[in-house]
């Protein structure tokens, strides 16, 4: 999938997932049908949103996004963090604070854990960018991801994405041999509902089980 | 009924896939389609009026598609002011109607363009002149004009309680023989939900949906109705995942409004996102207060008297009350005279409101840690304390008894976990290399709230279950529970349920606040669930060709899906395709019953805390936390307990680090980002024990919860103020306990009078 | 504000030289950490941005005489996890592990760090002549009438204590400019923080020959345990022969506009014994010429004790 998508034209928006995530027809909210227990593949790498406009000064901006190269038309001053939730549809990465103070932005820059809202998207073409929609295999879901729902690693949910960005680099990295060392090396992504101690046991639990 | 239990498993969250794939969708996710996306510009001046706006040179930007100042914008309202009816603002305050200036943060203009980079840069060229004022922006500056307020929820801003022959409870302090006068600070707090405050909103014709932060359907629908002047049904509201709420996403605020009547004007759904600083000023916040205690006790520990004085901020713009005596020494002891009372001080702030235990937090941490300190002046152990002045009834209520009241156990049971008879009340007399290490306790108190709520279960032809409520998972496991009290009402496996909520077109619910959506929701959906199974038993036993047509209805059992006795297999499935239905529903409300009013309804607690304090520099470092909660019955061990982890760390922040700060001159939150305001950290956080008593309290409700979002945080302050002075010999009275307190306390505050 | 800006990627030193041209609105892009951040609040607002990612100057070397060069490229990150660095330099990777957060350590350059900013109003919105309120935070050395914001780089101040030197390139020419002298007191003139001219660009830090900066730490107090800007930090180099201080070099962070240097202590360190006592005794020399107000005014007492703190530890790597 790597066409230009951005600007697609007028009104052609790829929306089929909304028609999958309903299920009771019109007047029921979509998104907690997903809800089923097993819960069904997710979609979310489907979703492609039609902009329909390109600001002045926009460029094409190629990335590199879970594997595949998509082509954008975006301005310099766009964040990566922008680019993603706005412009490719991945929303799963979290914008909390916009200023590197609370890490819900987490992302893999060519393996590295970064924060998108202090990276301008022009400058990560031609590095290999990962986001929580590309931490899972298909339905399988990444060791890190498991340990997070079995070690109740959150309550809102929202900084999830940027905790298990997090924590998986900071097993990769060679932190995660103590407690101690997890707290502190984990202590870049703020969680406001205070699921420490959940996070805690499931990067000691994910970095236990080998990689899927 | 089923044969497995699932009530009080720790079962892991059904939402958990979403939230760890990244495919929960919050408000600011929500696709749609085109979205224009608005930017807020905001006043740099705290108190005054605008003179001139210009915006020509915003108004040329690229992809401009409008901007709303005062001198254009449509008329918005201003709500009624009913919890009741729901249409309540969380600030009074109705932007761009006028030129007036109330506070630093307030919205001057709104700003609306093709992309976010060009809203936010247009929002930068609007330029605001205007003739300045000096706001009130401290407790000093704001001294002349504080106030008594009429009333505390329904109690006199003064209360005054004496036994026989008392004349009034100061005269009966000065008589005792042992006194204890104290006077704390607690700080402006904020919420900072890691989510800011987001909206989407899109029109189809007349009707409005917003996809918002809420934590509060019915709530919002009606008062957002009220402020756009159109009809409550015209309002949707979405919100099945929200980030973080804590009180701060109950109302709506304003921007949420301002996108509604954008996206009117320029036919587009439009898109708003506060910005983190945004986040600060004009979302709410949790006022300071200043609290000065007298409790006189006789030398064996019996408490005669007790004065809690509050004075606490409020706004200008909008009057809002951190009940923090009203909430705490009011009933807490087994004390004969009491007095509490409170006063205002409104200052130059955009509208504080509800934060995690509101009143309770900041109460409990002054009422908690001036029982330490008597206990110090007693010599008698501060837990020993407690239990000599234990409450058996509540003497705010003409001695009604408590509901189920186990306090006493979580005292006993949290002390033998955590070692309570190893501390050594003299200070300072633990070492561990160079840090000096303390012991601390005390007591947590929450109410038990509940409120009339609506649920809906609906089976479908597959044998799938859908549990329908207008409430909300603030991450606290509302999707799950719903899923385990279906489960075991209808008697069908946990699999098959799902769970809806966060739409406004469910069937009603409270607000999710106040520790009740457990004890109000739930028990509507254990009787909508038990209204299905007799609806299906009765369609089993009415249906031609069912096995079982024409059984007594009272000798059939729905059991794993599958109906018992029967003489050939038969489950739900296959009756409702034999009936020919799509579905088969049940829609039921629960209020609270008679026994409300016979019932005083608490849940309590004890926390313990372990601190190390470096003994040169004075950094506090909690390493060991233990929380015995008594909430009702545990639904779900899991979430429970994660709720009450999440309390704690909230009272951690609270007492070690988290402080908003105002600009005495300009009334500008000089704290607004999360570099700033010091939420914790993970490796600010040990490990937690918790411990439940886990004893069901159903004169509340069917189910025996009383609810656990509010009652951790409660006394985790003083607790950690407590294990401070037994370490190091300093009494922090002013939170936060940073090092620069600890190696230079504060000079001690004025009492209040 | 965060105007449109364009923006360029070079691969050589002297592209980005040319490219940048003196400009003062024309700004480098390392990892970004300060200027995306400021460029969001307005506080710097760049016409054109030369992206610097690319040149290759992230080497890290040690010498044989114990001298190193820490490229200006090279990330926080890298250089903390360098092992003869922190062999011979603990008080450098100390300074870089307490700062920030992982993720912005894997970002942020060495050069960029010693170019970020403030923490204050005067450097975080758009018009830097907007009032600073008084808080905890402020300093107590090096104030105007302006700022009183301390300079928020733990790194700067191990190189304080170090003696280290800034090379800085400009056309064709170079310098190695002390960073005692690199830095600057901001005074009436609050954005110019360093004495770097227009159009330099810095390409290294170089670290002395100081074989006995193995006995050195940084230790770094703050409210929270980790990810925040220190309350008050101390970086102390101590040389020791048979348990008597020979040499000491003392900074401090959170106290001065700019990294601070705190020679009377150095000098009442010397020739004296290396115990609680003899560092309290020249601790107490710290709160000469200190300012303060009644919001920080616990930081001389929290300065002297971190010093001692610090000797402590520096004393027990040293002997």
């Amino acid at each position: 999938m790597s066409s230009p998508e951005n600007p697609p034209p007028e009104g052609s928006s790829r929306r089929t997932f909304l028609t999958q995530l309903t299920t009771l027809g019109a007047g029921v909210v979509a998104a907690p049908a997903l809800l089923a227990k097993p819960a069904p593949r997710t979609v979310v790498a489907e979703r492609v949103l039609p902009v329909g406009y390109v600001p002045p000064g926009a460029l094409d901006v190629t990335l590199r996004l879970n594997g595949a190269s998509r082509t954008f038309k975006l301005e310099p001053r766009t964040t990566l963090l922008d680019a993603l939730r706005e412009s490719a549809g991945l929303c799963g990465t979290k914008k909390g604070c916009d200023h590197g103070q609370c890490g819900a932005c987490t992302v893999h820059l060519d393996g590295k854990r970064v924060l998108s809202c202090l990276t301008l998207a022009i400058a990560a073409q031609g590095r290999e960018i990962t986001t929580i929609e590309g931490l899972a295999k298909g339905d399988q879901l990444h060791p890190m991801q498991q340990a997070f729902i079995e070690c109740d690693g959150f309550q809102c949910g929202f900084c999830t994405p940027g905790q298990i960005m997090s924590a998986t680099a900071c097993v990769k990295e060679g932190h995660a041999k103590n407690d101690e060392e997890i707290r502190e090396w984990m202590s870049g992504n703020l969680c406001r509902c205070g699921a420490y101690p959940g996070i805690l046991d499931a990067v000691k639990l994910g970095a236990k089980t080998k990689s899927a | 009924m089923s044969t497995e239990s699932f009530i009080g498993k720790p079962i892991p969250r059904v939402d958990g896939r979403l939230k760890v794939t990244g495919a929960a969708l919050y408000a600011a996710d929500h696709p749609a389609v085109r979205p224009a996306h608005a930017w807020l510009v905001k006043s740099r001046v705290g108190r005054g009026r605008i003179v001139a706006l210009e915006v020509a040179e915003a108004e040329r930007a690229p992809g401009v598609l409008g901007i709303w100042t005062h001198l254009k914008a449509p008329k918005l309202f201003l709500t009624g002011d009913s919890f009741e009816e729901g249409n309540i603002v969380g600030e009074k305050l109705v932007p761009l109607q006028n030129e007036q200036i109330v506070y630093h943060g307030q919205t001057i203009a709104l700003v609306v363009a093709e992309t976010l980079e060009q809203a936010r840069h247009a929002a930068g060229l609007v330029r605001a002149r205007c003739e300045e004022r000096a706001p009130a922006a401290s407790w000093e500056a704001g001294k002349a004009a504080s106030y008594e307020p009429p009333q505390i929820d329904s109690e006199p801003a003064r209360v005054v309680r004496t036994e026989n022959g008392v004349s009034d409870v100061k005269s009966a302090f000065e008589a005792c023989e042992v006194k204890l006068e104290a006077t704390y600070h607690t700080p402006i707090g904020h919420h900072t939900t890691i989510e800011p405050h987001a909206t989407v909103a899109e029109w189809q014709g007349d009707h409005l949906t917003v996809h918002n932060c809420s934590q509060w359907m019915t709530g919002q629908q009606r008062a957002l109705a009220e402020v756009l002047g159109i009809p409550t049904e015209n309002v949707r509201v979405i919100c099945p995942f929200v980030g973080g709420a804590f009180g701060s996403k109950a109302t709506i605020w304003m921007h949420t409004a301002l996108a509604a009547m954008a996206a009117r004007e320029v036919k587009r759904p439009v898109k708003i996102s506060l910005t983190r600083e945004q986040t600060f000023n004009s979302v709410g916040h949790r006022p300071a207060t200043i609290q000065t205690l007298q409790i006189g006790a006789s030398r064996d520990g019996r408490i005669n008297a007790l004065r809690h004085l509050v004075a606490s901020t409020s706004s200008v713009a909008h009057e809002f009350i951190e009940p923090a005596a009203h909430t705490t020494s009011i009933n807490f002891y087994d004390v004969p005279n009491v007095e509490v009372a409170q006063r205002l001080t409104p200052l130059n702030v955009g509208a504080p409101t509800w934060m995690r235990a509101p009143g309770e937090a900041p109460g409990m941490f002054a009422l908690e840690s001036a029982m330490d300190e008597l206990a110090l002046a007693l010599k008698i152990d501060p837990l020993q304390l407690r239990l000599i002045n234990y409450a058996e009834n509540d003497l705010n209520r003409k001695g009604r008894p408590y509901s189920s009241k186990h306090l006493r156990e979580c005292y006993e049971r949290g002390a033998a976990g955590f070692g309570w008879d190893k501390r050594n009340p003299e200070p300072r007399s633990q070492r561990e290399g160079e840090w000096l290490i303390g012991l601390g306790m005390a007591s947590a108190s929450y109410p038990g709230y509940r409120l009339p709520s609506t649920a809906r279960v609906r089976i479908l032809a597959d044998g799938s279950v859908m549990v329908s409520s207008a409430t909300h998972d603030l991450g606290t496991g509302t999707y799950t529970t719903m899923c385990q009290v279906v489960a075991d009402e209808l008697g069908v496996p946990f699999d098959k349920v799902r769970a809806e909520l966060g739409d406004s077109l469910l069937p009603s619910a409270p607000i999710t606040g106040g520790s009740m959506t457990s004890a109000s929701v739930l028990p509507a959906v254990k009787k909508a669930a038990g209204k299905l199974r007799e609806k299906l038993i009765e369609l089993a036993v009415k249906t031609a060709n069912s096995p079982l047509k024409g059984v007594d209805p009272d000798q059939v059992e729905i059991e794993n899906g599958v109906f018992r006795p029967s003489p050939k297999p038969f489950n739900l499935a296959n009756l409702i395709q034999l009936a020919g239905l799509a579905a088969v529903e049940a829609t039921e409300t629960s209020k609270p019953g008679k026994k409300a009013k016979k019932f005083s309804f608490y849940s309590y607690g004890a926390q313990f805390a372990e601190v190390k304090v470096h003994a040169l520099t004075g950094e506090v470092r909690v390493s060991r936390f233990l929380s015995a909660i008594d909430c009702g019955r545990v639904l779900n061990a899991k979430t429970a307990r994660s709720q009450v982890i999440g309390g704690v760390v909230w009272g951690i922040g609270m007492a070690l680090s988290e402080e908003s700060l105002l600009d005495p001159k300009t009334g500008r939150f000089t704290t607004a980002d999360l570099g700033s305001y010091h939420i914790p950290v993970n490796a600010d956080i040990p490990h937690i024990d918790v411990l439940f008593t886990d004893k069901p309290d159903t004169n509340f409700n069917s189910l025996g919860a009383r609810g656990v979002g509010e009652i951790g945080i409660t006394g985790v302050a003083a607790a950690i103020a407590n294990a401070v002075f037994n370490a190091t010999g300093v009494r922090l009275r002013d939170l936060p306990i940073t090092p620069d307190r600890i190696v230079l306390p504060p000079k001690a505050r004025e009492p209040l009078s | 504000m965060s105007s449109p800006f364009a923006y360029e990627a070079v691969k050589t030193e002297a592209d980005a030289l040319r490219v940048q041209g003196g400009s003062p609105s024309t700004m480098y892009l390392a990892g970004g950490t300060t200027l995306i951040d400021l460029w969001k609040l307005g506080a710097l607002q760049p016409l054109k941005v030369v992206d610097i990612n690319a040149i290759p100057l992230a080497r890290i070397e040690v010498s044989a005489s114990g001298a190193a060069t820490l490229g200006a490229m090279a990330r926080m990150s890298d250089a903390a996890a360098h092992e003869e660095l922190a062999e011979r330099f603990p008080v450098v990777t100390e300074s870089l592990l307490l700062a920030a957060s992982p993720q912005i350590r894997n970002m942020a350059s060495l050069g960029g760090n010693l170019l970020q900013r403030p923490r204050s109003w005067t450097y975080r919105n758009p018009d830097p002549t907007l009032p600073e309120a008084p808080g905890r935070t402020d300093a107590i050395f090096g104030l105007s009438a302006k700022t009183q914001a301390p300079h928020p780089s733990d790194f700067a101040v191990a190189l304080t204590a170090l003696d280290a030197s800034i090379r800085l390139r400009r056309g064709a020419g170079e310098r190695l400019v002390r960073v005692s002298d690199f830095f600057r007191i901001p005074g009436d003139d609050p954005l110019r923080l360093t004495t770097m001219l227009p159009g330099e660009l810095i390409t290294a830090i170089e670290l002395p020959p100081m074989l006995w900066a193995r006995g050195s730490t940084y230790v770094k107090i703050r409210d929270r345990t980790s990810y925040q800007f220190a309350l008050v930090s101390v970086a102390a180099v101590l040389r020791l022969e048979d348990g008597v201080v020979k040499d000491a070099r003392i900074a401090a962070g959170g106290v001065g506009t700019k990294p601070w240097r705190l020679p009377l202590v150095e000098a009442a360190l010397a020739d004296q014994p290396a115990d609680e006592a003899a560092f309290a005794a020249a601790a107490a020399l710290c709160r000469e010429g200190a300012k303060t107000h009644a919001f920080n005014a616990a930081k001389p007492e929290l300065l002297e004790r971190t010093i001692v703190r610090a000797c402590l530890v520096a004393a027990s790597r040293g002997a």
